[in-house]
């Protein structure tokens, strides 16, 4: 695909890259890749197994985002904004979600099951529409959708998987913190 | 008179890393050295574009390739690698450009070492109408141009419809060549 600019515009960006040519130099990839190695594992705040889903084993959940008071849409201006991105709420079969602040959800081995397409997806940019259960949590109270890769959210954590949630949903997940965790959600304390 | 977009990206080459992928998650350091040789410079300069200080781009191309190492996405798409870096170094330029505007880049500055960026007044002009922008919009500027992105790719990446990635571009353009003409 090819747009047309005319040749002012197209002066302009080629000072863009006259800009990132003068300002980005080249690095050796072998000092790189040493200050990579060197550096000690990103710990994350929080990482706990999902005891609801023993059986099944390996999955495990990632909660890194202050969850209080989320459950509903834009409750409070501590969440209302996700990486720059309005909170608000998705629409699933007639079925109104709130959107969790915890974006930063990861899961590893678990079933996700796709259940339905969000309808509204106001702000959050995700990988298509497709809403998924997470192995046997009830899917009328979260839901996950899978974010475009690299989004950060306001912690500054990379999540995976945006949470949708209906009601006390956050409620289920009060096992997977520990009691008087300021990241629990508020329902928990 | 118009030109096609094509021709401001011409000479931006187009490095396909993908494959290796596999082999990073399996933390093969020669795989991961191979992508950082084909892809540092690339996230540098989509970096330095939105963050605006050459300490911040390097710190924020160093985040992305520790977030690669340490913990490699699960792409169902190999193909996806690339725009996954991307993405995240852009995040973390966006991160600290808004810390070097709280003033820690000074401090980053002296202690880094590294040498000052020599800019015409015309690409100083240009730094510093980049700088009224907002930080999505430089990212748009630096995909397009700095890291040579086509407007699909762009729209993609951002979450935009490829119409609403040209019209922003246009807006762009005819902004910054609104601006550096009264400069």
């Amino acid at each position: 695909m090819t747009e047309l600019l005319s040749t002012e515009e197209l002066a302009v960006g080629r000072q863009v890259r006259a800009l990132a040519d003068a300002g980005a130099a080249s690095r050796d990839p072998n000092a790189v890749v040493r200050a990579v190695l060197a550096r000690p594992p990103r710990r994350g705040l929080m990482r706990l197994p999902l005891p609801l889903l023993a059986t099944t084993g390996a999955l495990m959940l990632v909660v890194v985002v202050a969850l209080s008071s989320v459950s509903q849409v834009g409750s409070s201006p501590a969440t209302a904004h996700v990486g720059g991105l309005t909170v608000a709420g998705i629409n699933i079969g007639g079925t109104a979600y709130g959107v969790a602040v915890a974006r930063s959800i990861e899961f590893s081995g678990a079933r996700l099951t796709p259940v339905g397409e969000a309808r509204q997806n106001s702000g959050f940019r995700t990988e298509g529409s497709t809403v998924y259960q997470v192995n046997e949590v009830d899917p009328l109270k979260i839901l996950v959708m899978q974010l475009i890769p690299g989004e950060h959210d306001d912690a500054g954590s990379v999540g995976e998987y945006l949470v949708l949630v209906r009601g006390n949903g956050f409620s289920l997940l009060c096992p997977y913190f520990e009691r008087g965790d300021p990241l629990a959600p508020s329902v928990c304390n | 008179m118009h030109l096609t977009g094509m021709d401001a990206t011409a000479a931006v080459p187009t490095p396909e890393p993908e494959v290796r992928l596999a082999a990073v998650r399996q933390h093969d350091q020669a795989a991961f050295t191979h992508l950082v040789a084909a892809l540092d410079h690339e996230l540098i300069r989509l970096a330095y574009i939105i963050a605006g200080s050459r300490e911040a781009a390097e710190d924020a191309a160093q985040a992305a390739w520790e977030r690669l190492w340490q913990k490699p996405p699960r792409l169902r798409d190999a193909s996806k690698l690339r725009p996954w870096l991307l993405s995240v170094c852009a995040n973390e330029a966006r991160q600290a450009g808004r810390r070097r505007r709280r003033g820690a880049a000074l401090e980053a500055r002296a202690a880094s070492g590294l040498p000052p960026v020599d800019l015409t007044a015309d690409l100083a002009d240009l730094q510093v109408a980049l700088g009224r922008l907002s930080a999505p919009d430089r990212e748009l500027l630096a995909l397009r141009f700095a890291v040579g992105l086509a407007s699909a790719e762009i729209a993609e990446h951002l979450g935009l419809s490829p119409e609403g990635a040209r019209s922003r571009l246009h807006r762009l353009l005819e902004r910054l060549r609104k601006e550096l003409s009264h400069d």
